[in-house]
């Protein structure tokens, strides 16, 4: 059985889309006419730095600003403000000034809808159009390759001779979204203003702050963490409501001398975990020597994302918890202070210097080198009595050689001859003779 | 100070050559040379599970005077390594066996091998454990069984911190199993030098950077040949002596290998020698029915005694019945090469120049001096090889017949690539260096390249890169299967050679490459693909079918004018071999004017003749400009034929015999000497006897040098006269069928691309302007081939779907065969009868193969789009929609369609679309070029068609630009070359300011300065054709 779901009398794409409403009799329409402005930046700072600055700025002049994903442009609502402002070409030149001193040379279109002022911003088109009646005019003379679709559906209009958008409203609109179906023939109503459409709103990155007021001027650690808790409390509420982790605390103590200075307690790995924080707070707080007493704390915390969800790990919940060893190093460095602690790791290479490196984490790796553990961060030049090396005595070689001739790739090779050797006293060294200068060095020490 | 150790004999029995893919560091050669060097008593080249190398390593000790051991490495499943020694032709049998084995039950270059393969006879070889550290004691007991009495512990020392506690390890677990211990060097290159070259050849193989590779690299430089005082230093005495017992035990040589060729091609009752001469007599019959010349009657019977004397006749029946089958299933072939100087090749049909016609030259063929075995090269139609190829494997069987190997080696570009990620440079550095080196850059990385891509020596990482692909170049990276060479034999061929996978399914390829088989006196019959056969084929069955004929091959008349004509005005686009720029620059002045002429034609432009300054002096001779002379008149028959100027290769032995008193098989060694000298050299030797003996005989030193110069020039690019005979047969033949039937051949090539030198849109504009009628590609005319259909002034030829970039042939067919039953009427009806995939309705609605039924390209693609497939099971829903009216495509757009959809347009010719703004520019056309006078300032533009850079040309590059008035020649110097390396490279539409030139009625455009003018193309999608 043939099924026609077409409409012979249908007409080309001009008709107004069946979701847009009839206009109605209704009183005029007193609320602004929304006006969208696109600022296409070209700068030579990374877009994403520049587009922040800019969309942070054009904030001043309305709250609605959004960051197309695909597009170095920033894209704000503004006709709420355009009388505020002076109209819409003095907003205009102000906007262009706004992103020439956030570093970028913009071009600046205006439409009554966001992806119109967006696909003109495309096509490079510094047009301010404010009336909607103008859009399918406008819009009509662009290249179908401003509208960003999948290139098969722009392959697709092309073979049919459409080209511009123009071409593609003039072919019938069923038919057009049977061939390059109705999403994309839902974008070109939002373009028209024939279908609502607000871009994804775009929100600064807002950093945790929270103050409190101590009960009395103080500078007893013990007392000041009794109040970081309550702050620490409202950071776990916070972190757990944004999904995410803390990667270090920025304490401020204030007043009444106000010179202390702030106090950064970093993570080994970002963390929401409430205990680990408690714990690292409570052991600086500990050795916390201010200079003057104060009577406000304020905890501010830039928050990251959670690294790796708890729970998806098939056995993740009968294992250790993994804060477990990021804890104990959090408290180590907080005891130690954070450069002091580092973990090692071998790394699989015949040249002693590469075979191990220092690791932050302390990932393991597995074990490889056949040395001591224990080496000189550089060679120690040997003296040699009678063709014979000496440390503290001359030295007796008790096996080798094992020959390392390696490392050439980087600028940094090495050929040496390797013994292990023992002095007089019956300390276990490992020693070379480098086979370029014939040299005997002291590289390492046996436990 | 302590004096030197007495340096002890001593024979290295582990060492792997380069053969041993991205391990070995060094040649064979080269092994054996530095073995021989340090005065070992012996090496043992041992591949993992290869002989690959070996004959390349026999031929070298021969000359060293090195006893050779032929083994192998290999590592088991479990881990368990060990190295075999053949003792005895039946040891090198068995691991011949065995290494087949392994590598047949894994695919292409690699190998699999368990303990049970070791179960199989060995008995022949002698194994060396290489134990893993710790020594696993197990793997000793169980190796103890199966080589009983036959077993070493190879003690392999290298510096590694504990050499003393190996040993003393490995003593222990000799004395506890009863199993002597042997001093081995795991040697992967020949000096310590390589070591960088090794460690970089590990990290390659790993696929990682060399700061990421570990402990896979080695510690030291010490797996290389060491010196002996450096072994005695190392090994104690007994160990080092152990190796001379087992060298002594192994009396083997490649030498004892016997090569039989397949017996079971003659019949019962019959010898070998009586069935080919009988063969031969009934083909004297057929090719002359009314009597043979005695003068060929006796150089048959020369023939044929020499063969029997060598043995051959197998060879010779072989080949016949490889031909005969093909014959037999209508499949076009022709010997070439060498084959072509045989009479008994001519009656057997393996090659069709008759020797009335031409003066042959067997010992170019079969010679007794050489004592290596004839190569007869037989070209079948390219689509059809593969019924020919099956055929072999059928009757001898896959035990019996496999194809000769080719070492694919490292060519700059690619040891770019492998070396730049080795040394973990950025990718895409290495990419950008890499596309820089362009397909003539034979030498390696140039500044010149690393200037283009912002990189300099100063870089020590760059100096690094530098230094390796040097030393990478050339190195071999796998094997794979040589274009056609087959190998047959009466016994199976792993008794000669280990046999392993192709990467084809269903081929195999033995470890020898065609120099290895040469060295060895395998027999080896190429078969080889050639597309003019098919094109000719196709030709002569379009026409027969058309004109209701039965001409065949033998029936085209012979020596016709209108074809010579046709020729001599270099209107040879599609014929093959004069159809290259330079064989049409070469025609107007030729003139070919019978069939000799289009053998001298073939074989002139050729790096040879050109190098050794001929080509001025014969085509001077030929235009009379020039008296005809000899430099002796013991010359006159040799050079005769070619005015006095020597030309073909078998006229410099000729020339070698009569004038510098060689041998023939002297000449033949000279001749081979010259196809090889650019990779081995090794030509100083016959210029010394050469040129000495020509002046004793008398003639000048000036025609010495210049007769030695050409033999330089011929080196790999020589062509012999009686391949040159060969390959003009086909010449005439295509041209003839260009001249008076261009529909059909051009219909033929269209069929058999890819092949030749020019696009399908240059064949099918030559052929418009012979007058052909074109028709574009149709749903509702054309089928998967392009055809021939009636029309007004005779055959029209129409554009078969095989032209549509993208379509499957499947789709094709199935469109055809539903036409079959009713053409389509409409575009929906199309979408609805043929079942076809909307993504294959656009590409026949982006061809235009729709727009006769919908209107235009763009109805067709409306109409074609936006319903669901067909579904086989459920009729499909057919949406009824009104078609809109779209604007018909313009010109401009229907061109870009045509060139992206299938590289070719029936319409105008792009550039005259361009015409007015180039001319704007003040850019002039092709046929301008034609009319203005020498030396006369010029610009014109046209589409890059092709780029060629002949190694003979000194870095020439002449590149053929197109218009709609047709093709223009330019001629880029190299240093214009240099400095407008992109512009030159990269542009498809391209801008010339230049001097015109002319030389004997032949154009050329001397390019001053290159213009890139690709802006004005837009979308259109042309592509050129470039060649080394």
């Amino acid at each position: 059985m043939r099924r026609s779901w077409g409409n012979p009398a249908e007409q080309p794409g001009s008709a107004p889309a069946p979701a847009t409403p009839a206009p109605r009799p209704v009183e005029r329409d007193r609320r602004p006419r929304p006006l969208w402005f696109c600022l296409w930046l070209h700068g030579e700072e990374p877009a994403g730095r520049v587009l922040g600055r800019v969309a942070r700025r054009a904030t001043r002049f309305t709250p609605t600003v959004s960051l197309p994903r695909t597009d170095p442009a920033v894209l704000l609502e503004v006709g709420a403000s355009l009388r505020l402002f002076g109209g819409a070409g003095q907003l205009g030149e102000r906007l262009r000034a706004l992103s020439t001193a956030g570093g970028a040379w913009p071009l600046v279109s205006a439409a009554p809808t966001a992806r119109a002022a967006l696909w003109l911003a495309r096509a490079g088109r510094p047009v301010l159009a404010s009336e909607p009646a103008q859009l399918p005019g406008l819009l009509g003379s662009l290249p179908v390759a401003v509208t960003g679709w999948p290139a098969a559906a722009q392959q697709l209009l092309a073979g049919c001779g459409a080209d511009t958008l123009g071409h593609c409203l003039r072919l019938p609109r069923h038919g057009l979204a049977r061939r390059i179906g109705p999403g994309l023939l839902h974008e070109l109503d939002q373009a028209l203003g024939r279908q609502p459409y607000q871009p994804p709103p775009w929100t600064p990155p807002r950093p945790f702050r929270a103050i409190v007021g101590l009960p009395l001027v103080t500078g007893d650690g013990a007392l000041l963490f009794k109040a970081a808790c309550h702050l620490l409390e409202q950071l776990g509420a916070e972190l757990g409501r944004r999904q995410a982790a803390a990667a270090a605390l920025h304490w401020r103590f204030g007043a009444p001398a106000d010179g202390n200075p702030p106090l950064r307690i970093g993570l080994a790995r970002p963390s929401a975990s409430p205990g680990l924080l408690h714990e690292l707070v409570r052991l600086r707080f500990a050795a916390l020597a201010l200079a003057s007493p104060v009577d406000l704390l304020e905890l501010v915390v830039h928050p990251v994302a959670l690294p790796g969800q708890a729970g998806t790990d098939l056995l993740g919940d009968f294992l250790d918890p993994p804060g477990e060893a990021a804890g104990f190093l959090g408290r180590l460095r907080a005891r130690l202070g954070a450069d002091a602690v580092h973990g090692l790791g071998c790394q699989a290479a015949w040249r002693p210097e590469a075979a191990w490196s220092r690791q932050a984490g302390g990932q393991r790796h597995a074990p490889g080198a056949r040395q001591p553990v224990w080496l000189l961060p550089v060679p120690r030049r040997l003296r040699e009595a009678g063709g014979r090396p000496e440390w503290s005595g001359p030295l007796e070689l008790e096996s080798g050689p094992q020959r390392i001739e390696t490392g050439w790739w980087d600028g940094e090779p090495v050929r040496r001859d390797y013994y292990a050797a023992r002095n007089p006293q019956g300390a276990g060294v490992w020693v070379f003779r480098d086979l370029r200068d014939a040299g005997w060095y002291l590289h390492g020490l046996f436990g | 100070m302590t004096a030197l150790p007495a340096a002890p004999a001593y024979a290295e029995l582990h060492c792997l050559s380069h053969y041993s893919f991205l391990r070995g560091a060094s040649s064979p050669e080269e092994l054996v040379a530095h073995a021989s060097k340090l005065g070992y008593q012996a090496l043992a080249v041992t591949d993992e599970c290869s002989l690959a190398g070996i004959v390349r390593a026999h031929v070298a000790a021969r000359e060293h005077g090195l006893k050779l051991l032929t083994g192998s490495e290999f590592r088991l499943q479990d881990g368990l390594r060990l190295v075999l020694l053949a003792t005895s032709l039946a040891g090198y049998r068995q691991l011949c066996a065995l290494i087949t084995r392994a590598r047949r039950a894994a695919p292409k270059g690699a190998y699999r091998l368990t303990r049970v393969d070791l179960a199989s006879p060995l008995d022949g070889c002698l194994a060396l454990w290489l134990p893993g550290a710790p020594a696993d004691p197990l793997e000793l007991a169980f190796l103890g069984e199966v080589f009983s009495g036959r077993l070493w512990i190879a003690v392999e020392l290298h510096a590694q911190g504990d050499d003393r506690g190996r040993l003393r390890e490995l003593a222990r677990l000799g004395g506890a199993a009863g199993v002597p211990l042997v001093a081995a060097g795991d040697v992967h290159m020949h000096v310590r030098r390589r070591r960088m070259l090794q460690d970089t050849l590990t990290a390659i193989r790993l696929k990682r950077p060399l700061a990421e590779a570990g402990f896979a690299l080695h510690p030291n430089g010490e797996r290389h040949l060491r010196t002996r005082q450096a072994l005695a230093r190392r090994y104690p005495g007994a160990l080092l002596a152990a190796t001379l017992e087992l060298a002594d035990r192994s009396d083997f040589s490649l030498d004892e290998l016997r090569y039989e060729y397949p017996h079971e091609l003659v019949p019962d009752g019959w010898s070998a020698t009586d069935w080919l001469n009988h063969l031969v007599g009934e083909g004297m019959q057929r090719r002359w029915p009314s009597g043979i010349p005695a003068a060929t009657a006796r150089v048959i019977r020369h023939e044929l005694a020499l063969i029997a004397e060598l043995g051959y006749e197998s060879y010779f029946l072989t080949v016949h019945d490889i031909v005969s089958f093909a014959r037999g299933r209508g499949i076009l072939c022709q010997g070439r090469g060498s084959a072509a100087n045989s009479a008994v090749c001519y009656c057997l049909g393996i090659t069709e120049v008759d020797p009335v016609r031409m003066s042959l030259l067997f010992e170019r063929f079969i010679s007794r001096e050489r004592n290596e075995p004839p190569d007869i090269d037989v070209d079948f139609e390219h689509e059809r090889r593969e019924e020919v190829i099956q055929y072999i494997y059928g009757k001898y069987g896959r035990e019996r017949a496999a194809l000769a190997a080719t070492v694919i080696s490292y060519c700059p570009r690619s040891a770019v690539r492998d070396v730049g990620k080795a040394l973990g440079m950025p990718a895409e550095q290495v990419t950008r260096l890499a596309r820089a080196i362009q397909w003539w850059d034979r030498d390696g990385i140039r500044d010149d390249h690393l200037q283009a891509v912002g990189l300099s020596r100063d870089d020590p990482q760059v100096r690094r890169l530098s230094f390796l692909v040097g030393e990478l170049l050339g190195f071999p990276r796998h094997l794979s299967q040589h274009v056609g060479g087959f190998v047959i034999s009466e016994q199976p061929l792993h008794w000669l050679v280990p046999v392993e996978n192709a990467a084809m399914p269903g081929r195999t390829v033995i470890q020898w490459d065609k120099d290895d088989l040469d060295q060895m006196g395998l027999l080896k019959v190429d078969v080889l693909g050639l597309g003019m056969l098919t094109a000719i084929r196709r030709s002569l069955a379009l026409l027969n079918g058309y004109h209701g004929t039965s001409l065949a091959l033998d029936g085209i008349p012979a020596e016709d004018a209108r074809v010579y004509e046709m020729i001599c005005r270099a209107d040879t686009v599609g014929v093959f071999q004069v159809e290259s720029r330079a064989q049409m620059a070469m025609l107007p002045r030729l003139k070919p004017r019978c069939y000799y002429d289009l053998v001298i034609e073939v074989a002139i432009v050729r790096p040879g003749p050109i190098q050794g300054e001929m080509v001025h002096p014969y085509l001077r001779r030929r235009s009379g400009a020039e008296p005809v002379s000899y430099p002796g008149e013991a010359l006159r028959g040799v050079l005769e034929r070619t005015l006095g100027v020597p030309i073909f290769q078998e006229q410099v032995m000729r020339l070698a015999m009569v004038a510098a008193g060689f041998s023939a098989g002297e000449a033949d060694a000279l001749r081979r000497a010259m196809a090889a000298w650019r990779r081995r050299g090794g030509l100083t030797s016959f210029a010394d006897r050469l040129i000495g003996g020509m002046r004793e005989r008398g003639y000048s030193e000036e025609f010495a040098r210049q007769l030695f110069s050409q033999i330089q020039g011929f080196g790999e690019y020589g062509f012999p006269e009686s391949h040159a005979a060969s390959f003009a047969l086909l010449v005439y033949v295509s041209a003839w069928l260009k001249c008076h039937h261009p529909a059909a051949f051009t219909c033929a090539l269209l069929n058999s691309q890819p092949m030749g030198f020019y696009a399908p849109a240059q064949l099918v504009q030559a052929a418009q302007r012979q007058g052909v009628e074109l028709r574009p590609v149709d749903v509702n005319h054309s089928d998967w081939d392009c055809s021939l259909e009636r029309g007004a002034s005779g055959p029209a030829l129409r554009l078969g779907l095989r032209m549509i970039r993208g379509l499957p042939r499947q789709v094709a067919d199935r469109l055809a065969g539903v036409r079959r039953q009713a053409p389509f009427a409409s575009a929906g009806e199309l979408r609805h009868r043929a079942g076809l995939r909307p993504a294959e309705l656009e590409l026949l609605a982006a061809a235009g193969a729709v727009a006769q039924l919908a209107g235009h390209r763009h109805q067709a693609r409306w109409q074609l789009s936006g319903q669901p497939p067909a579904s086989p099971l459920l009729s499909s829903p057919v949406f009824a929609e009104g078609t809109p009216l779209l604007s018909a495509p313009g010109e401009a757009r229907d061109i870009a369609a045509d060139y992206r959809s299938m590289g070719l347009t029936l319409g105008r010719h792009p550039l005259a679309l361009l015409r007015a703004r180039l001319a704007q520019g003040g850019w002039l056309t092709a046929r301008e070029a034609g009319q203005a006078p020498a030396g006369v300032p010029f610009r014109a533009a046209g589409l890059v068609i092709s780029r060629q850079r002949p190694g003979s040309a000194g870095g020439v590059v002449f590149i053929t630009l197109e218009d709609e008035t047709g093709p223009l020649n330019l001629i880029v110097w190299p240093a214009l070359a240099a400095r407008q390396r992109q512009v030159m490279l990269g542009s498809r539409l391209l801008g010339v300011q230049g001097r015109i030139q002319r030389q004997d009625g032949v154009l050329h455009l001397l390019a001053q300065r290159l213009y890139s003018l690709d802006m004005l193309l837009g979308e259109l999608d042309v592509r050129s054709r470039d060649f080394g």
